[in-house]
């Protein structure tokens, strides 16, 4: 790693106050930050730790809905009750993810920050697009894991498990900054697409730090379906997150596109129905109208139309096909 | 390497900086001797605010609590908690395989959970409670997990099984009787490239029956 | 009991490795874990491109950063992503990440060579093979003529450990550590580095994290650590990064084959032509290896009798990292080729695929081992493992091997010890095989000791010579010493004992579970080593006393049985028999482990590992071990390891090749007899999966 001075925060307002200045890195468990640095793809002069402000670390039910602070790690959603009895599609995308061991470093808000898992952007040999230079070498390169929606200029998918999820239950992002009051952000327009902003990938600027998320209402169905290639740790080839929240079934999609992709038609197929087989393929179906694959990766397209049908399917308590 | 002669110079003084220290993990910390002064003499450092700890590139001295001895050393920030005990505390059973965490070559147990501590800098484990392979042996005797991979010579050439072993004992601390498919989930961080995995599943399960969580 | 009369040391010995108690509890000390006083660090400036000159370098800025000694580049140019164009040596690991952090190294880059299919000489181009003639003939000649190209990926060793060396120069002697299977090789590279004669270079590797045919001599990283701790008189580690493990320490290289084969309806194979391109690094570069690979090779035809057969070979350059031997070389990729092409002959004239290669196996072992191997998978049941309903297709497959079993030469010694302690010592090494436990458990058992009193030392260049443990040959060669060096012992101390009991000579007196007998008259082990005179007997010996037989084919056979969803095009493998030719069983542990692995590694290399190469720049996309996916715990079948014996074999068969050599294959035409479809290209990924059954459909 090139050197840093580091900056430990034990307060969360003071890590405000001095983030968004000059080249400073904000760092929670660091799960992506230092592989970023590892790799020389970042080389910030300080580092702003929050890791350890215990206080940002609770899944609390409250009038609202359930609160969860921005340093709760993907294990201790796992480890939540609460959630895996209530919000399936939730505690599946983040009990799933990774590995038992990055899960217990990992946290919410550095998991929907975290910058692309791109072959390119991860590598210090590819000058690419995000990184400021001329060329997504995902177009006329190998582009077997990129984006089949909403891709161009830059094509990578959206590395977040738990994006989706919140994205699927409708859920909200909390905002400080150090002047003025914490914003609410909706997660399913917390994120960028590459037209919108290349460099980054969300909303947040400089300087502003997620605090929370609140996950407002209980679904009364939902499931994540997570395909790999490999069983074992392996990031997904395709997400299905699907949640029946009051105004109807809301599916999103990840691993497909630069953002947890809200599929519009797949929703429009099912609205606020009780779920078939027949619909939940049709849903499928619809999820893919729109897609665009590139050279190597069609094979998503099939993988969307599966995992949206069985997401529902399972959401719905039907049986879908599982290994013997 | 510990200097915290220039607090005026760096716009903090040493009574507000050791509050800033004191509030971290509340009071666990057992010693804190962080940088004040990477600025050279008659250079201005840039202000530190309340609240923060500071640790200049340059380095500085941390305590880490390692299989319940605790341990001054000098350590620059960008130090992996694997770096800081492989190199300064010469525990060795931890190693760095793809200094990613995606092999779990280097798990070790922080505060009982287990870890890739090749993905933490070995400054955020001040005030924790580290176990290495290593200290899982109490008083000569191999935890039972230890002796379960023995049993059943659950290994090759070696050189993944620290990491296989501290993480198999975080799962069983977990959870006590694990099925083999959970023990096969519960150990999908780690890579054996020798796939001593069917030895290292039975000795997981036989170390879970023998009650021994 | 013993090696020689019952022929069966102990398969019943299934006491754990044993070194096994160092691995659990992290005392094992590998060439990674030496930190020595002053020691300074090293590293290669890699190229970051498949083909590209240096532009512009400003290593000035490296050359400044506090504790960096030296930054050199060598080379204007880089040939393939990792290439080494220069050097850094710094007194810390801080000092050296931070210069290599600082380069400024800009390169103008070439369109690279990436690609085997595009690079490789056209089918149609390709020299014709001496003996094309006959092969067309029997192509004439057949009924059906059956015509397939299979493609195989690059699959990087990926040893946990890295490659690495710590070289401690002083002067007039050298103390030094490395990661290898070679110690004897390794020593002489560094000796001849740092200008020392051989016995003045003490080296250690008393435990190496993995080889898989990757690691033989001192190499560059040896070279670097020698030369560096040579300059600067202080001790220098230079241990490779895990993405120069991937991009510069070697690889199994990429293949494709064609096969065109004629046969009869009766199933007998008349001949045919045969054209293999593999993938090598760029012209000139790729490096064979004392152990034998190297190059681009495909051990195709191979097992099966397929008649008259023209074969031509084509090595093709890439900018890319080099081939060197992957357990097996050759063999696991040709495997795949094969299996698939069995099935692919027996649909076309309607046979069932199991029936098709007992007709044209060429060992009687295998055509044993594959109807038994039937009858543990259920291979009469394999029509009915469908029900037609679900999404969700069983299949079974059958990969078959064997791998050329000699011997390596070398030393073993013992030395028992006037307190009853023995100890043996080999300069051989172990990778995780299970060397030390081998020679141990022979010589102990041949005692009939109990592990207590027995210490075994393997790993240094200066015990009695080992050979390079690359091509199954370590376990193999020295059994046999260590059962001769043993039995020299024995020998020795009956002699002892004879003169104590005033005997003549030593006829009539037996040792038997380490006691010393003759009638009624009886000797512990203890007692009569205390006879000697000297502190210790010690007994050498590189002969191997006739019991390493002249090589056997150390045959395989697996069966597999997977499942593939085929809406995802995702496989999983449920379930895999492993027969194993084993020659003489010395511990179960050890074998299994060794069949296991294999078997594991093969599933490893058919689903999921490639390296990928961009093919605008050259550079590898994925050389990191997220990207790179090796099978992991939740990817492990039940897997079960049947330990082979035939009678003629009084030799132990040395187990790192052969139960790697069917699995691709097995796994392969398992797929295929799932999904009813050929899947023709590895790794068997849910892409390649899904368009074989659209194209099925279409």
């Amino acid at each position: 790693m090139n050197s840093f001075d580091y900056l430990v925060a034990e307060q969360f307002d003071s890590a405000l106050a001095e983030y968004g200045e000059g080249n400073v890195a904000l760092k929670a468990g660091g799960i992506d930050l230092l592989d970023l640095v590892k790799e020389g793809v970042e080389r910030p002069a300080t580092i702003l730790s929050i890791d350890g402000l215990d206080d940002y670390r609770y899944i609390r039910e409250e009038d609202d809905g359930v609160h969860i602070g921005c340093l709760t790690t993907l294990a201790d959603i796992g480890r939540n009750e609460l959630l895996k009895s209530k919000y399936a599609v939730l505690h599946h995308a983040a009990a799933e993810a990774a590995t038992p061991q990055i899960r217990e470093r990992a946290t919410v808000g550095g998991n929907l920050c975290q910058r692309p898992r791109c072959w390119y952007f991860r590598q210090r040999e590819f000058h690419c697009l995000k990184k400021g230079g001329a060329t997504c070498f995902a177009v006329e390169g190998e582009n077997r894991y990129h984006a089949i929606f909403g891709g161009g200029p830059s094509y990578i998918v959206h590395p977040s498990n738990i994006a989706p999820a919140l994205v699927a239950l409708d859920a909200v992002i909390v905002v400080r900054s150090a002047e003025g009051e914490p914003k609410q952000v909706k997660a399913a327009e917390f994120f960028l697409l590459p037209e919108q902003a290349l460099m980054k990938e969300n909303v947040l600027e400089p300087g502003e730090i997620i605090t929370e998320v609140i996950v407002p209402t209980a679904p009364a169905q939902s499931a994540t379906i997570e395909l790999r290639e490999k069983q074992s740790f392996d990031w997904p080839i395709t997400m299905a997150c699907v949640a029946r929240l009051a105004e109807g079934w809301h599916v999103c999609l990840g691993a497909v596109a630069p953002i947890p992709w809200l599929s519009k038609p797949a929703m429009e197929v099912v609205g606020n129905s009780d779920i078939t087989a027949e619909l939940a393929t049709k849903a499928g179906e619809a999820a893919v109208a729109d897609a665009d694959p590139m050279t190597d990766n069609e094979y998503k397209v099939q993988l969307v139309k599966v995992a949206v049908k069985r997401a529902l399917m399972t959401a719905a308590g039907l049986e879908v096909p599982k290994w013997s | 390497m510990h200097q915290d002669n220039g607090s005026k110079s760096a716009g903090v003084s040493r009574r507000q900086f050791l509050q800033g220290a004191s509030g971290a993990a509340a009071g666990s910390v057992l010693v804190t001797l962080p940088q004040l002064a990477g600025a050279q003499e008659g250079e201005a450092a840039p202000a530190v605010r309340s609240g923060l700890t500071r640790y200049a590139a340059s380095g500085g001295n941390i305590t880490l609590t390692v299989n319940d001895r605790p341990a001054q050393i000098t350590v620059t920030p960008d130090t992996t908690l694997l770096e800081a005990v492989r190199e300064s505390l010469n525990l060795t059973g931890a190693k760095e395989v793809c200094g990613r965490g995606a092999c779990g070559a280097c798990t070790m147990l922080v505060d009982s959970r287990s870890v890739c501590s090749c993905m933490m800098l070995a400054i955020d484990a001040v005030g924790k409670r580290i176990t290495t392979v290593e200290g899982l042996v109490k008083d000569g005797q191999l935890d039972p997990v230890q002796q379960a991979f023995v049993d059943h010579d659950a290994c090759q050439c070696g050189y993944c099984i620290p990491g296989f072993v501290v993480r198999s004992r975080a799962l069983l601390d977990e959870t006590p009787s694990p099925n083999r498919e959970a023990i096969k989930n519960g150990l999908c961080g780690n890579i054996c490239r020798c796939a001593a995995y069917i030895r290292i599943f039975d000795a997981v399960e036989a170390a879970a029956k023998g009650g021994q969580a | 009991m013993s090696y020689r009369d019952d022929n069966r040391v102990a398969l019943e010995n299934n006491a754990p490795r044993i070194d096994i108690v160092e691995k659990v509890n992290g005392a094992a000390k590998y060439t990674t874990d030496y930190y020595l006083p002053k020691m300074l660090w090293a590293a290669y400036i890699p190229s970051d491109f498949g083909d590209a000159r240096v532009r512009s370098s400003n290593i000035s800025a490296a050359r400044e950063v506090k504790g960096v000694l030296e930054v050199e580049l060598e080379k204007d140019a880089g040939r393939y992503h990792g290439d080494r164009i220069g050097h850094v040596c710094a007194e810390s690991r801080k000092a050296l990440e931070e210069a290599l952090t600082v380069l400024d190294i800009k390169f103008e880059a070439r369109w690279p060579r990436t690609r085997l299919e595009d690079e490789r000489v056209p089918l149609a181009e390709m020299e014709k093979a001496e003996n094309d003639a006959a092969a067309q003939k029997a192509l004439d000649e057949s009924e059906v003529v059956v015509e397939a190209e299979y493609q195989t990926q690059v699959q990087t060793h990926c040893a946990l450990e890295p490659h690495g060396a710590i070289v401690d120069f002083r002067g007039e002697s050298a103390v030094a550590y490395g990661s290898t299977q070679s110690c004897g090789s390794f020593r002489d590279d560094l000796a001849r580095e740092l200008g020392l004669r051989p016995d003045q270079v003490e080296f250690h590797c008393e435990y190496v994290g993995g080889g898989f045919g990757a690691k033989f001599g001192a190499d560059n990283e040896g070279r670097l650590a020698a030369q560096m701790s040579k300059k600067f008189g202080r001790p220098c580690r230079v241990i490779r990064t895990r993405k120069e493990e991937h991009l510069d320490t070697g690889n199994r290289p990429g293949s494709i084959q064609h096969m065109r084969i004629g046969l009869m309806r009766d199933g007998k194979m008349r001949g045919g032509k045969i054209t293999t391109w593999g993938s090598i690094g760029p012209t000139g570069i790729g490096q064979r290896s004392a152990g034998g690979g190297g190059g681009g090779g495909v051990r195709n035809p191979s097992r099966y009798n397929f008649g008259t057969v023209a074969v031509v070979h084509q090595d093709v350059g890439l900018n890319a990292g080099f081939p060197r031997a992957f357990r097996a070389p050759g063999h696991p990729q040709a495997m795949f080729a094969i299996e698939l092409m069995m099935d692919h002959m027996a649909a076309q004239i309607g046979t069932d695929p199991l029936e098709f290669r007992l007709l044209n196996e060429t060992s009687d072992v295998r055509r044993a081992m594959l109807k038994v191997g039937a009858e543990k998978i259920g291979w009469a049941n394999r029509k009915s493992l469908n029900d037609g309903k679900s999404v969700i297709k069983r299949g079974i497959g059958i990969g078959a091997g064997d791998w050329g079993n000699r011997g390596g030469g070398g030393s073993i010694r013992i030395n028992v010890y006037r307190n009853g302690t023995v100890e043996v010592a080999s300069g051989a090494q172990d990778m995780g095989q299970g060397y030390r436990t081998l020679i141990g458990d022979i010589v102990r058992t041949h005692f009939g000791l109990p592990r207590e009193q027995l210490v075994v030392k393997v790993g240094r260049a200066d015990y009695p010579p080992g050979p390079a443990s690359g091509g199954s040959v370590t376990s193999r060669g020295m059994a046999p010493r260590a059962f001769v060096a043993a039995q020299m012992a024995v020998d020795a101390l009956r002699g002892l004992v004879a003169k104590e009991w005033q005997l003549e000579d030593a006829r009539g007196i037996t040792l038997e579970d380490g006691v010393f007998k003759r009638e009624d008259k009886t000797m512990e082990w203890a007692k009569a080593c205390r006879l000697m005179t000297n502190d210790h007997l010690s007994f050498a010996t590189d002969q191997d006393g006739g019991l390493m037989k002249p090589p056997t084919g150390s045959e395989a056979v697996q069966f597999a049985d997977v499942s593939v969803d085929t809406e995802t095009g995702i496989i999983k493998v449920n379930k895999v028999i492993a027969l194993q030719n084993v020659g003489l069983p010395v511990n179960r542990n050890t074998i299994e482990n060794q069949i296991t692995g294999g078997v594991i590694q093969g599933i490893s290399f058919a689903l999921y590992e490639e390296r990928i190469l961009n093919r605008q720049t050259g550079a590898m996309v994925n050389p990191v071990m997220d990207q790179y996916k090796i099978a992991g715990p939740v990817d492990v079948p039940e897997i079960i390891p049947i330990i082979w014996r035939e009678d003629r074999e009084v030799s132990v068969n040395s187990l790192g090749e052969p139960p790697t050599v069917p699995t691709a294959g097995a796994i392969a035409t398992a797929v295929a007899s799932a999904i009813g479809a050929q899947v023709r290209s590895m790794p068997l990924t849910p892409d390649k999966v899904l368009a074989a059954l659209a194209a099925k459909a279409s």
